[in-house]
């Protein structure tokens, strides 16, 4: 079984978003909301579409994620620093 | 340094209000991000990992004390603190909102400064020798002719929307400091044996990849035929040059698929298709760009040198920094430093506000208001007086820039790699760091000697990994990083991709893997001689066998 979080960048700021469980676009990935289905896939999409053609986001995509103890986090490397910044100081 | 003309202050003006309005177009919705992705690119607006990230020309690589502290005033007004310098002389924000953009950009024209042409298919920021107009060996500065360059790439009508990016870099040394053979066009000014000058054209270098050495297409062009020889060539490109693959996009695909001879031979019949009095660069005009360019005068600084010796003698850091990071100046009293960005342990490239600001002050004290910025990602002080060394120094030892490892193998040059950049498959800056922190001491920098190790994050090579007598890529495979090691590259006047050694090492190896190719050349070289000629003695197979053994595997 899949799991995936709908992400996206904001239009003003250029940050990262993930689409979160109050249907809302968020800075925040644990607040992200993970489907596990193809039909709440289409059903999100739709949503971020509307989002872009409102110029609420941009570049809107499905990442992989999984669930460890309630804690969302990427599969690939390029989304969890997406989602936590960089790893250098 | 070049000022403005009444023509380049209207003209990025005009630019700005015009890009400040496709940003509101934007906004408001009037504008879809596909009409706006494109306009936003041909301004240096980039959409990276974590925020808009906007490329700044510094053309040339040539600063003014004021130009870098608007870079800093923006680094800390609308960024967190700190930019980035690129290994095309440029320099980037990374944290940058889109409404601030045109703000941005108007507080850049204020002092000559602009993102046109930072990105997109067309000619790029042109870069050049870092020590151009200092430096003892060249035949005339090659500044004044990358201006004339950019002033006729400029927006071009017919080059445009070329099959692809376009990278020019020009010099007059004899020794090449900006790795003219792996660009589109590399372009070295010399005097033919009558003491004219002229420009030997080297084509179709480049790194990506697909890496390739430039090929000479012609050895000697007169002066006056700059730009109708550069025409000639873009002309051929934009004709040929495959748009079919963005891949086999560059102009080195096209000299690689159609050869020298028959390219040289095209644009020679292309050359003599002009009109001869079309595009002559005649002395008025060469002169006139000279005038553009304030000299400085510098005095004789001859009688208090004295000083500059005993405090080399009496303070071995400062000694050891001048051995290192100081050059000889074409003028006797004074000298070439090299600021180094490569602390132990640093981002390769980042300077913070800070720093900056006391960079700018620097030159203006003690460099005749003037900075530059190399590929290898350093800034440079162009006219220090040798009696002013010891105080440039110990400023920057406060500020954090005195590291000591200009061409050593601290001195890394690195792209900002999966940390930033929405193309890069793995991080070059934690492997820069680890690198650096592995051959920290001074003892084992001078055990190594001369070394250029590059790291890119990517196919793209934007860290230069292929000319890095050790070259590192990052590559993504099966979710995890790993990184190519190569050997042997060199950008300077003895050009050389660098060869692969073998199977990649995962990212807790790869500084190991490293390490023991540092040790197989300490083992094998003759006395004094440097890694890239102990490897080009003594070929791939003992750092193969050292770092595979007899499994050949990683």
């Amino acid at each position: 079984m899949f799991m995936k979080v709908l992400t996206a960048n904001c239009l003003l700021t250029g940050h990262p978003l993930w689409y979160s469980s109050d249907r809302t676009w968020k800075e925040d990935m644990k607040k992200a909301l993970a489907v596990t289905s193809s039909e709440e896939c289409s059903y999100l999409t739709r949503i971020a579409e509307k989002a872009v053609a409102n110029n609420e986001i941009i570049g809107a995509l499905w990442i992989d994620v999984r669930d460890s103890n309630g804690i969302l986090s990427a599969l690939r490397l390029r989304e969890r620093i997406r989602a936590c910044g960089p790893t250098v100081v | 340094m070049y000022r403005y003309d009444e023509f380049d202050k209207a003209f990025v003006s005009a630019r700005v209000a015009e890009f400040s309005d496709q940003v509101k177009r934007r906004i408001s919705g009037e504008m879809t991000e596909e009409e706006f992705m494109p306009l936003r690119l041909r301004n240096g607006v980039y959409l990276q990992l974590h925020a808009y990230m906007l490329r700044v020309a510094i053309p040339y690589g040539t600063l003014s004390s004021d130009q870098m502290r608007k870079l800093s005033d923006i680094a800390i007004s609308y960024d967190r603190g700190y930019a980035h310098f690129t290994t095309r002389q440029n320099i980037q924000f990374n944290w940058l909102g889109l409404n601030d953009i045109p703000k941005i950009l108007s507080e850049l024209a204020e002092v000559e400064m602009h993102a046109i042409q930072t990105s997109g298919n067309c000619i790029r920021n042109i870069t050049s020798d870092p020590f151009a107009g200092v430096a003892a060996d060249e035949s005339v500065d090659p500044r004044p002719y990358a201006e004339i360059l950019r002033q006729w790439s400029l927006l071009h009508p017919e080059f445009s929307y070329l099959p692809r990016k376009f990278k020019f870099s020009i010099t007059a040394s004899k020794s090449d400091r900006a790795a003219i053979q792996v660009h589109d066009i590399g372009i070295q000014i010399k005097r033919d044996l009558s003491g004219e000058l002229g420009f030997s054209f080297y084509i179709g270098g480049g790194q990506g990849r697909t890496p390739m050495v430039a090929k000479l297409l012609c050895d000697f062009v007169p002066i006056e035929d700059l730009l109708r020889y550069v025409t000639a060539v873009m002309r051929i490109y934009n004709l040929y040059g495959r748009r079919d693959n963005k891949y086999k996009a560059r102009i080195k695909i096209l000299v690689h698929e159609t050869g020298i001879k028959e390219l040289r031979e095209g644009i020679e019949r292309e050359l003599s298709s002009l009109r001869k009095e079309d595009l002559v660069l005649s002395r008025e005009d060469i002169d006139a760009i000279f005038r553009y360019f304030r000299y400085p005068i510098l005095d004789s600084r001859s009688s208090q040198n004295s000083n500059f010796r005993s405090l080399r003698l009496s303070n071995e850091s400062f000694n050891r920094w001048v051995h290192q990071n100081v050059i000889p100046h074409k003028h006797i009293d004074y000298g070439i430093v090299t600021i180094s960005l490569k602390p132990i342990g640093g981002i390769p490239g980042d300077a913070t506000s800070k720093q900056m600001n006391i960079v700018a002050d620097l030159a203006e004290r003690y460099s005749c208001n003037e900075l530059r910025v190399t590929y290898q990602q350093n800034l440079v002080l162009p006219y220090v007086a040798l009696e002013d060394l010891y105080n440039v120094y110990n400023k920057l030892v406060d500020y954090g820039l005195a590291t000591a490892n200009i061409n050593q193998i601290s001195d890394i040059i690195a792209c900002p790699g999966l940390d930033y950049c929405s193309l890069a498959n793995a991080r070059s800056i934690p492997i820069a760091q680890e690198v650096s922190k592995r051959f920290s001491t001074y003892e084992r920098h001078m055990e190594i000697g001369d070394m250029r190790l590059n790291i890119s994050g990517c196919i793209n090579a934007c860290g230069h990994h292929h000319v890095g007598h050790i070259g590192i890529l990052g590559v993504e495979k099966k979710g995890h990083e790993y990184y190519q090691l190569t050997l042997g590259g060199d950008a300077g006047n003895s050009c050389a991709i660098g060869e692969i050694t073998g199977p990649g090492f995962p990212a807790d190896e790869i500084v190991n893997a490293v390490e023991r190719v540092i040790n197989t050349y300490v083992l094998l070289r003759k006395t004094n001689e440097r890694f890239i000629d102990t490897y080009r003695r003594v070929g791939m197979i003992p750092f193969r066998h050292a770092l595979y053994g007899k499994s050949g595997k990683a």
